[in-house]
């Protein structure tokens, strides 16, 4: 089987687009990528289509979407849903088919509409089915992550708002960001408590965007680009509290499943990664990540962001680009956008949060069905090739 | 057929949250002394006639129900009952009787005359559970006394520590119906004076001589008036929740019941009268032994959180849903 | 809004009925299951038990944003509710009923408390809430 590369990344800037309807996004995003390619590339070269969202907007959005908005029509364009890890899944589809052979070059794009109708976010916790999820929000599915791994481990509210901090600030030098201002742990502590013990700026914004990339098969990568960034590995996992395993109440079995697969398909281990983008759709979040991925021991998060380990010029980058705490998480490119960051990161082309001469990237999503009982995780590993 | 009908167990059922009168009076004007119970936002009848229930099943010690009779004053409901659901929650379902009384403060002792002759007619056990919460009127003269909660009481043909022995039950139907209330609305009264001397007085005391009680140690009233109701039975300690709970409709009834059994020794003598529309029952009893279990109604009184006048009028209310359904 | 969707699991929303895999012992609430989320067993032989009116608070969070029919501030927790007699507990989310801040932590023990969920149409949806022990307010 053949390594799949990616060959081109496009962003748009992150943050309340307003002025920009759904397929707006998709284009902007499509003709961004089309200008990115190195060598350049014709859309007829196109063969297929991968696209992520979780129709937030509510538009009826299927793959149909991408080829209206693309103009991309008479070519197999899928829609892929996996809550919070839509985007890093449909790339991780769309990379299975061009390794496989069935496809030369695949559109990746992914896109969400927050902001056209936000009483979604809240409205979704009066779900009407017992034990399901009824009074749960995404705030509070995650801080009781953080209650827990206070209790366990004698973490801080200090040590996870330091992510919080260390992202914003990445923000700030990262273009595409939506929230582009430094906050300082005092910030953080004094904003409104949105689910103890979470606080405002421990939890990312509500925001518009979409991105694509372009995925090749290693026989054509060159004719587009000679710097293409190999996808080196994945892994995909689910899991749920319910089972039982005190470890899923402080942290999320289904990254650490996820991750051990990437590490293994790739080859590489959590000490190899020199940069990653992660989840940190809260600040606790991250914390918890840095464990499950194996950045630090089980317990040690709050210690290993007060080290400065995942700080632009630590021993491990995460989330140069500001991660979801600065950037948003449009939650269908979100993953896309990680993994774009990533191939900009691998190519030297990262600006003002360029890490130093990184050789393995890594991408993370963590997330959680409308249920709300369960965790989907997904993980890509890059390398230059 | 059985002939001595005793209670095994009661409990009663107090809202953790109360509106301290002076609060109201505040908004209103007046004075106001004393504090009334308030249901909680999530609490309706069936969930407060649960609670009730449990506890005195619990006490009661008994494993299977023959009938369930619930009585209430306010259930939102024309059709849809209280009784049925209760029974389901506690695992009475079959072959069991249910019955649902309304319409009357009476209709505690008209749930209970019920309960007392079907045990006496099948020789089974019988659950009775009265839940209400009073609707308000910002600013309307019973505002302050609006009240919440619930009580029951387990029949049985005997049982070896009984919470109270029922040695008889006068009745007296007058047809004196001068308070009346509009489903949703809050009651007319009338003039108090009035409804004392043509009403409340010749039902009252009718009822007690039919009960064939002499002298007993302790009494309850409930009724919707607590000045009336206080002294009905001379020489008589009166126990009432009223000061802390206000009026709760058919429950008062048993939950100054179960505070009364609660807090007297064994072997002393109670006449137990609810008034209402139409008029009077009094229930002759001898207390036993409340099983120690639970809550008691005088814990649950001192166990409270008092909420604004704001809260009290939003927790009485209906909470209107704006649910997300999932496929 | 449909009737039938409230009619199956009644036993476990108003009765606390579970069941317990019995080849590796988890407890599934309140879905009646064929196939095991402990063992992945296919099919899974499930028998039915009891759980207690009461859990063991495992984490919790206490929400300020929500929809408006559900009042704030609102906790909610992961609570272990223990089967009558031996075995493992059902592990489930908890929404927390006249509980504060001050008086949750990890470990506490809650009890369960039968309440409105919310309703189905005009019609109340009964079950279980949990809260501190009403002796300990």
């Amino acid at each position: 089987m053949r390594d799949a590369y990616v060959v081109g990344a496009g962003m748009i800037d992150f943050g309340e687009l307003y002025d920009q309807s759904f397929d707006d996004l998709l284009e902007a995003a499509y003709l961004n990528l089309l200008e990115d390619v190195d060598k350049g590339v014709e859309p007829s070269d196109i063969d297929a289509g991968w696209y992520g969202t979780i129709d937030f907007a509510n538009e009826g959005s299927s793959g149909a979407s991408v080829a209206h908005a693309t103009g991309l029509f008479e070519k197999p364009i899928t829609r892929v849903e996996n809550a919070c890890a839509t985007g890093s899944d449909a790339f991780r589809n769309a990379s299975l088919a061009v390794r496989a052979g069935e496809v030369d070059l695949a559109l990746v794009i992914g896109a969400e509409k927050m902001l056209d109708d936000t009483a979604g976010l809240i409205q979704g916790a009066a779900v009407e089915r017992l034990w399901r999820g009824r009074g749960v929000t995404m705030p509070a599915f995650f801080g009781m992550r953080a209650t827990r791994h206070m209790e366990v481990y004698g973490t801080t509210k200090a040590q996870i708002a330091e992510v919080s901090v260390k992202n914003h600030e990445n923000g700030t030098k990262y273009p595409h960001a939506h929230q582009q201002f430094e906050c300082t742990v005092e910030d953080v502590q004094d904003s409104p408590t949105v689910s103890y013990p979470l606080n405002l700026y421990d939890c990312c914004p509500v925001t518009d965007g979409a991105c694509a990339v372009l995925l090749a098969g290693e026989d054509v990568a060159h004719e587009y680009t000679d710097e293409p960034v190999r996808h080196a590995g994945w892994g995909l996992s689910s899991d749920t509290f319910q089972r039982g395993d005190d470890l899923a109440l402080s942290n999320f079995p289904a990254s650490r499943h996820a991750s051990s697969r990437a590490y293994e398909r790739s080859g590489y281990g959590p000490d190899d990664v020199d940069v990653a983008e992660v989840h940190d759709c809260f600040s606790i979040t991250e914390l918890i990540t840095y464990e499950d991925l194996g950045f630090c021991g089980d317990g040690e998060g709050g210690e290993f962001i007060e080290s400065g380990a995942p700080r632009l010029d630590g021993h491990t980058p995460v989330n140069p680009s500001g991660g979801l705490l600065s950037k948003g998480h449009p939650i269908g490119a979100t993953g896309v956008a990680q993994i774009a960051e990533i191939y900009e990161q691998l190519r030297d082309e990262a600006g003002d949060v360029q890490v130093d001469d990184p050789e393995v990237g890594l991408q993370h999503n963590i997330g959680i069905g409308r249920n709300a009982t369960g965790a989907v995780s997904c993980v890509n590993v890059f390398d230059r090739g | 057929m059985v002939a001595v009908v005793v209670i095994a167990g009661c409990g009663g059922y107090v809202p953790l949250y109360r509106i301290d009168r002076e609060a109201i009076a505040e908004q209103h004007g007046g004075r106001g002394s004393g504090e009334s119970a308030v249901p909680g936002r999530d609490e309706n009848h069936v969930t407060m006639a649960v609670e009730a229930a449990e506890l005195a099943v619990e006490r009661a010690a008994v494993d299977e129900l023959d009938a369930v009779v619930s009585a209430s004053i306010t259930d939102p409901f024309a059709e849809h009952g209280i009784a049925a659901h209760v029974a389901y929650r506690l695992g009475a379902t079959g072959e069991v009787r249910t019955a649902d009384f309304r319409a009357s403060g009476r209709a505690g002792t008209d749930a209970l005359a019920f309960a007392r002759d079907f045990v006496r007619a099948r020789d089974g056990t019988v659950l009775v559970v009265a839940a209400d919460v009073l609707p308000v009127e910002p600013g309307h003269d019973d505002e302050p006394y609006a009240g919440a909660g619930a009580g029951a009481a387990v029949l049985v043909p005997d049982a070896e520590e009984p919470a109270a022995t029922i040695t008889a039950v006068g009745e007296a139907t007058t047809g004196f119906v001068e308070r009346h209330r509009l489903h949703d609305g809050v009651a007319t009264g009338g003039d108090g004076r009035f409804e004392r001397e043509a009403g409340f007085g010749p039902a009252v005391s009718a009822a007690i001589e039919r009960s064939g009680v002499d002298d007993p140690d302790r009494a309850v009233v409930a009724a919707h008036d607590a000045r009336m109701a206080s002294g009905a039975v001379e020489d008589a300690s009166h126990e009432s929740t009223f000061g802390s709970v206000g009026y709760a409709g058919a429950a008062s009834y048993y939950l100054d019941l179960a505070h009364c059994l609660e807090e007297a020794d064994a072997g002393e003598s109670v006449v137990a009268v609810a008034y209402g529309p139409g008029g009077a029952d009094a229930v002759a009893l001898e207390t036993g032994t409340t099983a120690d279990v639970g809550l008691t109604v005088a814990e649950q009184l001192d166990s409270k959180e008092y909420v604004t006048y704001a809260k009290h009028l939003e927790y009485r209310e209906r909470t209107e849903y704006t649910g997300v359904t999932v496929a | 809004m449909s009737g039938p969707r409230y009619h199956r699991p009644k036993r476990q929303d108003q009765r606390l009925v579970a069941f317990e895999c019995q080849s590796c012992g988890w407890v599934s609430y309140p879905e009646r299951k064929r196939t095991c989320k402990g063992c992945s067993a296919a099919p899974a032989e499930y028998e039915e038990v009891q759980l207690q009116e009461r859990g063991e608070i495992k984490t919790f969070v206490v929400q300020h944003y929500l929809p408006d029919d559900i009042e704030t501030p609102q906790p909610v927790a992961i609570v272990d509710v223990p089967q009558v007699g031996d075995g493992e507990p059902a592990r489930i989310y908890g929404l927390l009923a006249e509980s504060e801040l001050d008086e949750l932590e990890v470990g506490r023990e809650v009890e369960a408390r039968f309440r409105e969920l919310f309703d189905d149409g005009d019609r109340p949806i009964n079950s279980f809430k949990f809260a501190v022990p009403r002796g300990e307010k």
